[in-house]
């Protein structure tokens, strides 16, 4: 016993002899040390498809992410694609020439309808994805045939479940070629009616007959389209990174006089 | 009892008051001693130079004026009953070696004032430490204990955690919005020469300061030479300078200008890159200052300031399209000042200023899916309309109360246009109206002093009122040794939209809160304990914690985002740590090392992250002294050295790649791109970054003219500090490299002459 009380006597008037300084820097030293953290990092799939009403086929690429010392591949080839939605389901097959997955029959999307993605493959998180179709073009003015002078403006109404449009023209005049660049358009929350005056796209070509094609996208595909390259791109998707979209495309032919 | 019953009977007590200033250029002396010879009486000038001594009986005195720096200046009065006595006091300049003077004000500070976490800079002191290519302010202060720059080349002040737009940055009483944009952000606006002295509070500031979160910077530039016409010229390697000084009938005016004369990185970088680009690059900026003392109790200052910096680039594919970049950036500011003495106890300052900062950027650049030339431009004003009162009343020789009213107009103008076609305009006008008050108590002389404060705050946007109370306290338990504490609440009702963790970050782009926001609010505690070994040897320590609540926080990478406000997000955090101060001189040789330890944790949805500027080590060791005479050439030179380590930023490692597809109109892929996933924000560090630098400079005669040479050599040993990493992916996989900002030791050299 009295062994022991000698010893915390030595252990107690050693501790004294260490300076407050001493053990405030052991104190620092053992409370600012950072734990070094490294992320473990598991492959994802990365997917791109922008479903669309004028197209039949319908179709998926499917590549996956890499670590950054790993070499890439050419896409994922082997993956179960199934696309649903409407009371219809599909596996999708890989097409070698397209390098992407198409749907094996015919799919025709239906406004404002929800489809459904979902991809699989042994080691790999089950990649599912979600996607509203947006709701049908209503056009005010012109009509399919009007004829348009370029104080004109095309009106129609705002499409539902739309972020974003793209309208471009394009004609055959005198045998020639004739199409506008592609024009943007973010519809403001608040407006119901989106007016596109001519005169701000159409100045520099010559009058005649011209399709004036839009696509209403929806906030899936906004959100990929407006992303900074530094953010991780998730639109639509969970358990991956990429982009399920959808876009209603429709037109008019209408003739414009330039003159 | 009877006695002093009687003594009070027969005497009559008056007070001593007046201005103390420098005999050779009447610049105002702060912190200068003043007693009487009585043995009890006395006290110090305040950081204006004014000083007054309560209740002294009527009676003959000597009284003595020191400061270390200047001679002892000693006055015999007697005092007649009734007849408060008004003694403006000129001091001469004594020959002294530079490091007493930084000792002396510390050390008056310490015996007479509340100091809680703050730092005092003096011109001389800011041009004798060595700093990248030429000297300046914020890089001095950068320096400092709890002060943290980002890399070598920043200029902007991370202060205990807080960022850069937390920091209110005054020039003589002119806010200044954007202070670090000179040269991509190499320097700051304020002109060296010109500054009289600069105040760091690095937390637990005053009430007669606010708006901000973390910290205040106010500079004051000098009032120019009231006794004769003088002058300084600087050439260096990167600016020249010039500053003209001289009285007027009845005051003094004060010009200096700046500009640069040469880049030696974009010099560099085009030798380097040869073919395709060219970075021009100038700026400039000047200012004035006139004063005039129309009578005894009246002074009437005038301070202006203007400065402009512009880049330009442009990168060209083959012979015809390019990318082109047009940047500028101006800040411009006036203030008008009326200092009256209403009594000796009471005097006050009124003060009109107008700040004005615009950035203008046109962006013309190829549009790759598309072979177009797309243009992105964007300008942003903000002018602020400032009307202050100030008023210091000295109560009695325990009481100090300082009060204020202020009134803040700010409007705000921004427009991004791309592809000529407006995407948003955003003008915004907004008032905010403030009142202090603040009051200083001795309650035991020269052992405990006892600062309390409330700031009040009225801001329209929202009906917004806000109070803001303040506490510090000094407790000298030992005649060396004191503690410091200091509690208070900030509010911040201006913010910045763009991250204060970008790499490169020249402009801000300022927005006010608006109805939907609740204000931006910190708390302060810091805990202090300062001791003097002895009259040249101090140490400070200061613990401290911040909490952040309400903060808008940017997205982590935008620079320049296109919606005003919206992508902001709602955050909280807190900083907390220590600085750790040793500031020692000794004969020839004088010196400091600061230690900062901080933790510093912002959270935003639901999870917290380790900002870019969270340093969790900052130590910086500067050594000045004189070389002895048997060394030729340089012989009594004096030579600085400033070694610094510091624990590397966090950062969001790149984990892994993956393919983007580009879109056409119709929602069509038709190219590929890479992107990256990368780690949480702040979940991986760099490497420790540390470089040794040096100062040498020499007194010369040229021309006849007194003058110095001076040789700076920056990271001497040749560290390779990694400021982030890029990858190449030009190979599959992509290779990773280091991004280094001095790959070389960088010498820099320069002449400064006085006339």
């Amino acid at each position: 016993m009295r062994s022991y009380i000698r010893i915390i006597k030595i252990a107690l008037a050693r501790f004294r002899q260490i300076y407050p300084l001493r053990i405030s820097l052991i104190l620092i030293l053992s409370v600012a040390c950072d734990d070094e953290i490294s992320e473990s990092y598991e492959s994802q799939f990365n997917v791109y498809a922008v479903l669309r009403n004028d197209k039949v086929m319908q179709e998926v690429t499917v590549d996956r992410t890499y670590l950054m010392e790993e070499p890439s591949e050419l896409y994922v080839d082997d993956a179960l694609v199934i696309l649903s939605g409407a009371h219809y389901a599909d596996t999708l097959v890989f097409s070698d020439s397209l390098l992407r997955y198409v749907t094996s029959d015919t799919f025709t999307l239906l406004p404002l309808e929800i489809y459904r993605l979902s991809v699989a493959k042994e080691g790999f998180d089950t990649l599912s994805a979600e996607t509203r179709i947006p709701g049908d073009f209503d056009f005010i003015w012109p009509s399919e045939g009007d004829t348009m002078i370029l104080m004109d403006s095309i009106v129609f109404r705002k499409n539902v479940g739309v972020s974003i449009y793209f309208c471009y023209f394009r004609g055959v005049i005198s045998n020639t070629w004739y199409t506008t660049g592609t024009f943007t358009y973010e519809p403001v929350v608040s407006d119901t009616l989106v007016k596109i005056p001519l005169y701000d796209h159409f100045s520099d070509y010559p009058s005649g007959m011209y399709t004036i094609t839009f696509s209403a996208l929806d906030s899936n595909f906004y959100e990929y389209y407006t992303e900074s390259e530094d953010d991780l791109i998730q639109a639509g998707v969970e358990n991956g990174v990429g982009l399920f979209g959808s876009a209603l495309v429709d037109s008019i032919v209408n003739y414009i006089i330039t003159e | 009892m009877i006695a002093a019953l009687t003594l009070l009977l027969v005497c009559n007590f008056v007070s001593i008051s007046g201005f103390v200033t420098d005999a050779s250029d009447g610049e105002k002396i702060s912190y200068a001693n003043v007693s009487l010879d009585d043995g009890k009486s006395g006290g110090a000038t305040n950081d204006k130079g004014y000083y007054i001594i309560h209740n002294v009986p009527t009676g003959s005195y000597t009284i003595v004026f020191s400061h270390i720096g200047y001679e002892s200046r000693t006055v015999k009065l007697y005092l007649k009953q009734d007849d408060d006595v008004v003694l403006n006091m000129e001091m001469m300049p004594a020959f002294i070696e530079m490091e007493e003077i930084p000792v002396s004000a510390e050390r008056s500070r310490f015996e007479t004032s509340v100091e809680v976490s703050h730092i005092n800079f003096t011109s001389r002191e800011i041009k004798a430490i060595p700093v990248i290519l030429e000297n300046d302010l914020i890089r001095t202060l950068q320096l400092m204990p709890g002060v943290v720059a980002l890399h070598d080349l920043s200029n902007k002040l991370y202060i205990r955690g807080g960022s850069p737009d937390e920091n209110l940055v005054l020039l003589d009483g002119i806010t200044i919005y954007n202070p670090s944009t000179r040269l991509f952000g190499l320097f700051s606006i304020f002109n060296t020469d010109a500054v009289s002295n600069a105040e760091l509070y690095a937390g637990g500031f005053p009430a007669k300061y606010g708006d901000r979160l973390s910290s205040v910077l106010d500079v004051t530039t000098k009032e120019g030479n009231s006794k004769k016409y003088t002058g300084a010229a600087s050439i260096g390697l990167v600016t020249s300078r010039l500053l003209i000084e001289g009285p007027l009938p009845k005051g003094s005016f004060l010009l200096g200008a700046r500009m640069i004369n040469f880049d030696p990185f974009v010099w560099a970088y085009t030798k380097i890159k040869k073919d395709t680009i060219s970075l021009p690059h100038q700026f400039y900026d000047g200012i004035v200052k006139i004063n005039f003392n129309t009578s005894p109790k009246n002074r009437f200052t005038f301070a202006g300031l203007n400065g402009s910096d512009v880049i330009a680039f442009e990168h060209t594919y083959g012979n015809e399209q390019k990318d082109k970049v047009d940047l500028e950036g101006d800040n411009r500011g006036a203030s008008f000042r009326w200092r009256r003495v209403f009594s000796p106890q009471f005097y006050g300052e009124v003060l009109g200023a107008w700040s004005n900062f615009q950035t203008q950027l046109n962006y013309l650049y190829l549009e790759r899916d598309t072979d177009t030339i797309n243009t992105v431009e964007t300008y942003e004003e903000i002018i602020d309309y400032t009307v202050k009162c100030d008023f210091n009343y000295f109560l009695n020789e325990r009481h100090t109360v300082d009060f204020g009213i202020d009134g803040k107009h700010l409007d705000i103008d921004h427009n991004l246009v791309h592809y000529k076609r407006e995407s948003f305009t955003y003008r915004h006008t907004t008032n905010l109206f403030t009142l202090y008050v603040q009051d200083t108590w001795t309650l035991v002389p020269g052992i405990l002093h006892l600062e309390t404060g409330l700031r009040c705050f009225y801001y329209d946007q929202g009906r917004k009122l806000r109070y803001c109370p303040r506490l510090g306290l000094k407790y000298r338990f030992q005649p060396n040794t004191a503690i410091n504490f200091a509690i208070g609440k900030y509010n911040q009702f201006l913010v910045t939209i763009n991250s204060q963790e970008s790499f490169l970050s020249i402009f801000d782009f300022w927005r006010p809160l608006d109805e939907r926001h609740n204000v931006p609010t910190a708390y302060h505690v810091v805990f202090g304990i300062e001791k003097w070994f002895d009259d040249k040897t101090r140490l400070t320590v200061e613990p401290y914690y911040k909490r952040y609540y309400n903060l808008l926080i940017p997205k982590e990478y935008d620079i320049i985002i296109s919606t005003p406000t919206e992508s902001l997000k709602v955050g909280s955090g807190y900083s907390t740590g220590f600085d750790i101060f040793f500031k020692k001189s000794y004969k020839d040789v004088f010196g400091w090392i600061n230690y900062s330890l901080c933790f510093t944790r912002r959270k935003v949805d639901g999870s917290y992250y380790s900002p870019r500027y969270d340093r969790r080590h900052n130590l910086n060791i500067v050594l000045g002294f004189t070389l002895p005479a048997y060394i030729p050439i340089v012989k009594n030179s004096t030579l600085n050295l400033r070694w610094y380590f510091a624990t590397g930023l966090p950062y969001a490692e790149d984990l892994a790649r993956y393919r983007y597809f580009g879109t056409d109109s119709r929602g069509e892929r038709y190219f590929v791109d890479w992107r990256t996933v990368r780690s949480p924000r702040g979940t991986y560090r760099l490497p420790l970054s540390h470089r040794l630098d040096l100062h040498l400079e020499k007194n010369m005669r040229l021309f006849g003219l007194n003058g110095s040479w001076y040789i700076d050599v920056i990271n001497i040993y040749n560290h390779k500090d990694i400021i982030f990493y890029t990858w190449n992916y030009d190979e599959d996989p992509p290779n990773k490299s280091a991004y280094i900002l001095l790959p070389i030791p960088i010498p820099s050299f320069g002449i400064n002459i006085r006339f």
